[in-house]
C-alpha cells in the first residue's frame, strides 16, 4: 500500500513540525486539553512552552486563535474531532478566510481538524470528517495529507504563505510512516482518486483491482482546494473509460462530488463520487458509514465495466 | 429591584465637569462634532441619493460620545468594534478619507468597497475590522491581547452582543489572563428593536464582576466616561455599561422619533456654560464643515 521512507510517524512528524513552529516561528497551538493524557494522539509536543489550554469555549477559542494570528503569532488551532467544528467554524470561516479579501490583511491561520472513522463504536459525534463544509468557503485553503513527507509539504506552505488553512487530518494516518505515490496504468480502464482516509481503501481496491486483471490507476489528493492533481493522473484518466473520488465526508454536496464535477469538466470523462451515505453514523457495528470500503469500491468499478 | 437604568444622568458623579482637564472635554466635543456632522451628511446623502451611498448604514448618531471620551484616554490602542463602528473609527484616527470611500463603494475604501459601513478597519492606526456577526470580535480582541501583552485594547460591543455565550467565554478568559482591555458596552437599550427587558434579566456589569472584571454602569455623559476610563486603565481588565441613545434604527438612516435624550445637544449646554458659547458654536461649525466639504469632494469620485 505504499512504501516506507522514512521511520517517523505522522503523529512524531506533527509533534516535531509543531515543536520547531513554536521555537523558530512564533508559532503557538491552541486547543483544547491538548496537554491531557495521549497529547492529542502523540502530535502535540510534550512541553508547555507555546501551548495554550483553551477554556471549553468552542466558538470563542476559535476567536482567540483569529486574535493570536492577527496579533502576528503564527497559531494552529486544534480541534480534536470534527464534529466540534460546528462550534468553531464561524471565526474560521467569517473573519480568517475573510480577512485578505475584505479587509487587505493577512489572518495565517492552521487548523488542524482530526477526523475519525466510524468504527470500534465511536458513534455520532466522533466519527466524521467535514472538510466538505470548509471548501465551500472563499478563502480557506483546504488540504489532506495522510503521510509525514505530505505533512511537511503543508507545513513550509503555512510558514511561507500567510494564509488560513484548513488541514483535515485523519486518526488511521498518525501510526503510519508510509508514503503514498500516485500508481499510474497508461491503459487502465478506471482512474480511482483519493482523498484523505480515502486513499487507504482506493489503494487496497487498486491493488485487488490489478490481482484480477482489471486494469486501474490510482491516484492520491492532497489539495483538495486549490484542487491539484498531477498530469499523469488526468492523462490516466482521460484514457479511462471513468473515473472515481473517494472521500470520507458525505457524498452530497460534498469534496467526492465536486471534485468529480471539475474532473469530468477538465477531461470530458465520466467521473463518480463515493463518499458517505446520509446518515448518521452509530455507535452498534450495524450504524456504521464508514468511508467507502476497497469492496464497495470493487464492486462499483466491476458494475460500471459490465464485469 | 427596580433601578432607572435609562436616565441621560445615570449615575453620574457630581460635579464631574470640575475634574476633567478643559480642553480634554474640548477635544471629546471636537471628536462628537465630526462624528456627527460626519454621518449627519451621509444619511442625507443616502437619503437624497441612495444610489450614491449604497452600503447598509450603520450609524453612531447620538452615541457620539462614547468612543469621543473613550479615545482621549486609550490613546494608540488597539481598537476592535463592531458594526456601529464609525464612531469608534473616526474617535481613534481611523482615515475618513478611507471611510467615506467605503461608503460610496469605491475602490479606495478601506475594504475596497467590498466591506461597507459595518466592517470599517484601519490596520495601520490599530483599528481592527469587524467581520460582521455581532460580539465576534469579542474573543478576536483578548487572543489579540494574549499575544500583545504590553498593548492596550479598547473593545465596543453592543448591549444585544453582551448576550452572545462567545462574548461571554471572551471575558471570562480575559479575566483569567489579565488582559489588558477595556470592554465598552454601547447600551442602546435595543437589539434592532427588541428592549432588553424582553431579552434578559441580568446586567452585563454583574456577569463581568462575576469575573473578577472591574465595572460600572453610567450613562452617556463624556465627562463621566472620560474619568471612569481613566480609573479603569489602571485596573485592567474592566467593563464599563455605557447607557446612551440610537438616533436612528438597527440600520439605515430611519428613526423611530425622538431619542430618550439628545446627548449631543445636553453636552453642548453644558460647555457652553464652561466655556463662551462662540467657542463651542466654532468647534461645531468647523467639524460641520470639514464633513460637508469632505463628502462632497469624494462624491465627486463616483
Amino acid at each position: 500500500m505504499g512504501r516506507k521512507v522514512d521511520k517517523k510517524t505522522v503523529a512524531e512528524t506533527i509533534s516535531e513540525l509543531s515543536k520547531n513552529l513554536i521555537d523558530k516561528n512564533n508559532g503557538i497551538l491552541l486547543g483544547q486539553c491538548l496537554t491531557a493524557v495521549g497529547w492529542v494522539q502523540n502530535t502535540i509536543p510534550k512541553q508547555t512552552k507555546g501551548i495554550m489550554e483553551l477554556p471549553m469555549t468552542d466558538t470563542a477559542g476559535a476567536g482567540i486563535a483569529v486574535g493570536c494570528a492577527l496579533a502576528g503569532s503564527r497559531p494552529v488551532l486544534v480541534i480534536r474531532y470534527q464534529s466540534f467544528l460546528w462550534l468553531n467554524s464561524s471565526p474560521i470561516v467569517m473573519h480568517a478566510a475573510k480577512a485578505k479579501e475584505i479587509f487587505g490583511y493577512d489572518c495565517p491561520l492552521m487548523i488542524r481538524a482530526i477526523a475519525s472513522e466510524s468504527e470500534l463504536g465511536q458513534g455520532p459525534l466522533h466519527a466524521n470528517a467535514y472538510h466538505s463544509i470548509f471548501a465551500h468557503m472563499p478563502g480557506l485553503n483546504v488540504c489532506s495529507p495522510m503521510t509525514p513527507m505530505e505533512y511537511k509539504k503543508v507545513w513550509n506552505y503555512y510558514i511561507k504563505s500567510k494564509k488560513p488553512i484548513f488541514v483535515s487530518e485523519h486518526r488511521s494516518s498518525y501510526k503510519s510512516s508510509y508514503e503514498y505515490k500516485d500508481e499510474i496504468n497508461k491503459s487502465a480502464d478506471v482512474t480511482i482518486f483519493g482523498v484523505s482516509s480515502g486513499r487507504i481503501n482506493a489503494i487496497k481496491a487498486h491493488n485487488e483491482l490489478k490481482n484480477q486483471k482489471i486494469k486501474s490507476s490510482f491516484s492520491n489528493i492532497l489539495w483538495v482546494k486549490p484542487l491539484k492533481i498531477s498530469k499523469k493522473a488526468i492523462d490516466s484518466l482521460k484514457k479511462s473509460k471513468f473515473g472515481i473520488v473517494i472521500d470520507p465526508s458525505y457524498e452530497f454536496c460534498g469534496v467526492s462530488q465536486s471534485i468529480s464535477y471539475e474532473l469530468t469538466k477538465l477531461t470530458g470523462k465520466p467521473v463518480y463520487a463515493m463518499g458517505l451515505r446520509e446518515r448518521s453514523p452509530g455507535v452498534a457495528k450495524r450504524f456504521e458509514n464508514g468511508t467507502p470500503s476497497k469492496n464497495q469500491i470493487i464492486k462499483f468499478v466491476k458494475e460500471k465495466l459490465n464485469l | 429591584m427596580s433601578k432607572n437604568f435609562r436616565s441621560p444622568n445615570y449615575n453620574l458623579i457630581k460635579n464631574i465637569e470640575k475634574k476633567v482637564d478643559k480642553n480634554t472635554i474640548l477635544r471629546i466635543f471636537s471628536k462628537m462634532s465630526r462624528i456627527r456632522y460626519f454621518e449627519k451628511k451621509i444619511k442625507e446623502t443616502q437619503i437624497s441619493n441612495p444610489k450614491k451611498v449604497m452600503a447598509l448604514l450603520y450609524l453612531s448618531l447620538g452615541q457620539e460620545s462614547v468612543s469621543a471620551s473613550v479615545s482621549e484616554v486609550f490613546k494608540n490602542s488597539y481598537v476592535l468594534a463592531q458594526h456601529r463602528g464609525h464612531g469608534p473609527y473616526l474617535s481613534f484616527g481611523g482615515d475618513p478619507i478611507k471611510l467615506i470611500d467605503e461608503l460610496l463603494g469605491l475602490k479606495t475604501g478601506c475594504c475596497g468597497g467590498k466591506g461597507g459601513s459595518p466592517m470599517i478597519h484601519d490596520f495601520k492606526k490599530k483599528i481592527i475590522g469587524h467581520a460582521g456577526l455581532i460580539g465576534d470580535h469579542v474573543p478576536v480582541a483578548t487572543g489579540m491581547s494574549f499575544i500583545k501583552k504590553k498593548e492596550y485594547f479598547v473593545c465596543f460591543f453592543g448591549d444585544g452582543a453582551a448576550e452572545e455565550d462567545y462574548v461571554l467565554a471572551a471575558l471570562g478568559y480575559a479575566a483569567t489572563h489579565k488582559l489588558k482591555i477595556l470592554f465598552i458596552c454601547d447600551d442602546n437599550n435595543l437589539s434592532v428593536l427588541t428592549p432588553i427587558k424582553d431579552r434578559r434579566n441580568w446586567e452585563i456589569t454583574d456577569v463581568a464582576k462575576s469575573f473578577g472584571i472591574s465595572s460600572v454602569d453610567i450613562s452617556d455623559d463624556p465627562w463621566n466616561i472620560y474619568h471612569w476610563s481613566k480609573k479603569l486603565k489602571q485596573k485592567l481588565p474592566a467593563l464599563i455599561n455605557i447607557r446612551t441613545c440610537r438616533d436612528t434604527w438597527h440600520v439605515g438612516t430611519g428613526t423611530d422619533g425622538k431619542p430618550e435624550w439628545n446627548r449631543f445637544e445636553i453636552t453642548k449646554k453644558k460647555l457652553k456654560k464652561i466655556f463662551s458659547e462662540k467657542k463651542i458654536d466654532q468647534i461645531e461649525n468647523k467639524e460641520k464643515l470639514w464633513a460637508e466639504k469632505l463628502i462632497k469632494k469624494r462624491l465627486q469620485k463616483l
